[in-house]
């Protein structure tokens, strides 16, 4: 299966947020997704919302250690989005079903589960990233997101030297810690 | 700020940034102290999570801007209607296939055998062919079926409704036409219309499968063209960034007018095909066939197809092709057809031009 083999190399790239890869997954998969989208019901910006949601679940099943990718990438985005589409149909008591069903879908459940809990990470991690304000939040992107060194992030936001800059960096990890964990109390 | 000095402690520990010495003895205290123990689960999760949330940010980044891209350099389209025509060139082998089964089924309970439709010349993934369905899956079964109830006798003056249809211009004075070959594959009937002549049948005589071209000879006995062709072929090298329009019957039955450019001389590498080059033209449906025209009202091409999932570019054939086909047919006609080679349509306004054109373009019209 050499096309799967290629296909395989295709998602290691996207993974590793290779422009081009990306690119190239964008440009042949997203105009099935925005058909499947405005055949039923949606509009444009609904067909992109949901076809980079389903990027997005492929990207973050994908980094699981044990995920193989045993179909071609555009049968997978193409049934992650059907299922994403088919759930924000219902969630706005839309009646209608999917009309079309043309393409091969994959078993997605497991992707639709994980990409519920991670959802839910993700936005308690975006919820206190808000809360803790600035500075802490950009000394604290400018350090696990950018990874920018601790010299840098001193200069940068006026620390007299790293060391400073560093301890800032902990307490604010610290309150991010707590906030972030307060959510999880609170489910 | 013992919390701090521990948090430190643990986010070394769990980047591995601790030498030997400190790591064996953070490792006993994990072993003796469950609340340590804890804390560093605990932090390598949170970490984890962290690194999740940077991760997908980014990704959102650059699939917007991605997205952004595509949409400039229009390789992604958000007009609905061009999706719909997406969708019909994407799956037109899918839906043939079915409307053969369906039209199989429902004539298997009258005992007449109809099988063969399209799907020979489908196998090229490149392209979307522009011949245009004008009804969908359930026309096509509703025509064969009062086609075999009428026994397939149509008055050609009445307003023919085709299941495909594409465009042709008129080469010859004697009624020859050119247009795609996948216009007319599988073709067992074939009208040509315009405003001009009305609904006239004609058949096809000759075919090029690899260029995808189709002479068509209109034998409607009521056919006569009593004016010469006003355009001419050319086959000049082609120019990058040349100026050119065209005329075709997408959709229904008007003419309709179109522009653009010669954007690469290259249809695509993979296809290695030297008699194909690429148009930046917002084709539709029904554009198949129709001429490609340069400034001076020559005809430097024809429109075979659109460019896979790019809206905004169509595929041309070059002259050349279209001049060995006729050489080819010519072989086994008695009287030989002559392209056109003479023009005086350069000192005419693009809008004279089109008006003199436009007798000349039909539609074409498969059943």
């Amino acid at each position: 299966m050499k096309d799967l083999q290629q296909e395989r190399d295709l998602l290691i790239s996207f993974l590793q947020h290779d422009n081009a890869a990306t690119t190239l997954i964008y440009k042949e998969n997203f105009p099935i997704i925005q058909h499947l989208v405005l055949q039923n019901n949606g509009d444009n910006d609904e067909a992109k919302d949901i076809f980079q949601e389903a990027l997005i679940v492929l990207f973050e099943k994908a980094k699981m250690p044990d995920f193989v990718l045993n179909c071609k990438i555009s049968t997978y985005l193409y049934s992650v989005a059907r299922r994403l589409w088919l759930k924000k149909l219902q969630a706005n008591s839309f009646k209608t079903g999917i009309a079309d069903q043309l393409e091969e879908t994959v078993p997605v459940e497991e992707e639709m589960e994980l990409h519920e809990v991670q959802g839910k990470q993700i936005e308690m991690m975006h919820d206190a990233l808000v809360k803790i304000g600035e500075p802490c939040k950009s000394l604290l992107e400018a350090y696990y997101f950018q990874k920018q060194q601790m010299q840098e992030i001193a200069d940068q936001f006026g620390y007299t030297n790293a060391d400073n800059a560093k301890n800032q960096k902990y307490k604010c990890l610290l309150r991010l810690k707590k906030l972030f964990f307060a959510q999880h109390k609170n489910l | 700020m013992e919390d701090i000095l521990l948090l430190e402690v643990v986010e070394r520990f769990c980047k591995g940034e601790l030498n030997a010495e400190d790591m064996q003895h953070f490792e006993n205290l994990r072993q003796s102290n469950s609340e340590i123990d804890q804390l560093v689960v605990e932090h390598i999760f949170f970490l984890k999570q962290l690194d999740n949330y940077a991760d997908q940010k980014q990704l959102r980044t650059e699939l917007d801007n991605i997205h952004t891209q595509l949409q400039h350099n229009k390789e992604i389209s958000l007009s609905k209607e061009a999706k719909v025509v997406g969708f019909f060139g994407k799956y037109r082998k899918k839906l043939a296939v079915a409307a053969t089964i369906a039209a199989l089924f429902t004539i298997s309970t009258m005992g007449i055998l109809f099988a063969y439709h399209k799907g020979k010349n489908d196998n090229n993934d490149e392209y979307k062919k522009l011949n245009y369905h004008v009804q969908g899956l359930e026309g096509k079964v509703n025509n064969i079926v009062s086609n075999i109830a009428q026994g397939e006798k149509k008055a050609a003056t009445s307003a023919i409704v085709p299941s495909v249809s594409g465009t042709g211009f008129v080469i010859n004075q004697r009624g020859y036409l050119l247009t795609n070959y996948h216009v007319i594959d599988g073709s067992r009937k074939l009208y040509v219309f315009n405003e001009k002549f009305g609904d006239l049948e004609a058949e096809v005589v000759k075919t090029d499968i690899e260029n995808d071209l189709a002479v068509l000879k209109i034998t409607d006995t009521s056919f006569l063209m009593d004016k010469k062709i006003p355009f001419s072929f050319i086959d000049h090298d082609l120019d990058l960034g040349q100026r050119i329009y065209t005329l075709g019957f997408p959709r229904n039955n008007s003419l309709a007018y179109i522009e653009g450019y010669i954007s690469s001389k290259a249809a695509n590498t993979a296809l290695q095909n030297k008699e194909k080059f690429l148009l930046t033209l917002q084709v539709d449906e029904g554009h198949s066939g129709s001429p490609i025209i340069n400034n001076n009202g020559e005809i430097i091409g024809i429109i075979a197809a659109q460019e896979k999932l790019e809206n905004g570019f169509a595929v041309g054939v070059k002259p050349s092709s279209i001049r060995n086909l006729i050489n080819a047919l010519n072989g086994s006609l008695d009287k030989t057809i002559v392209l056109p080679s003479k023009s005086n349509m350069s000192k005419y306004s693009r809008n004279e031009q089109i008006r003199k054109i436009s007798d000349y373009i039909f539609m074409v019209k498969v059943k």
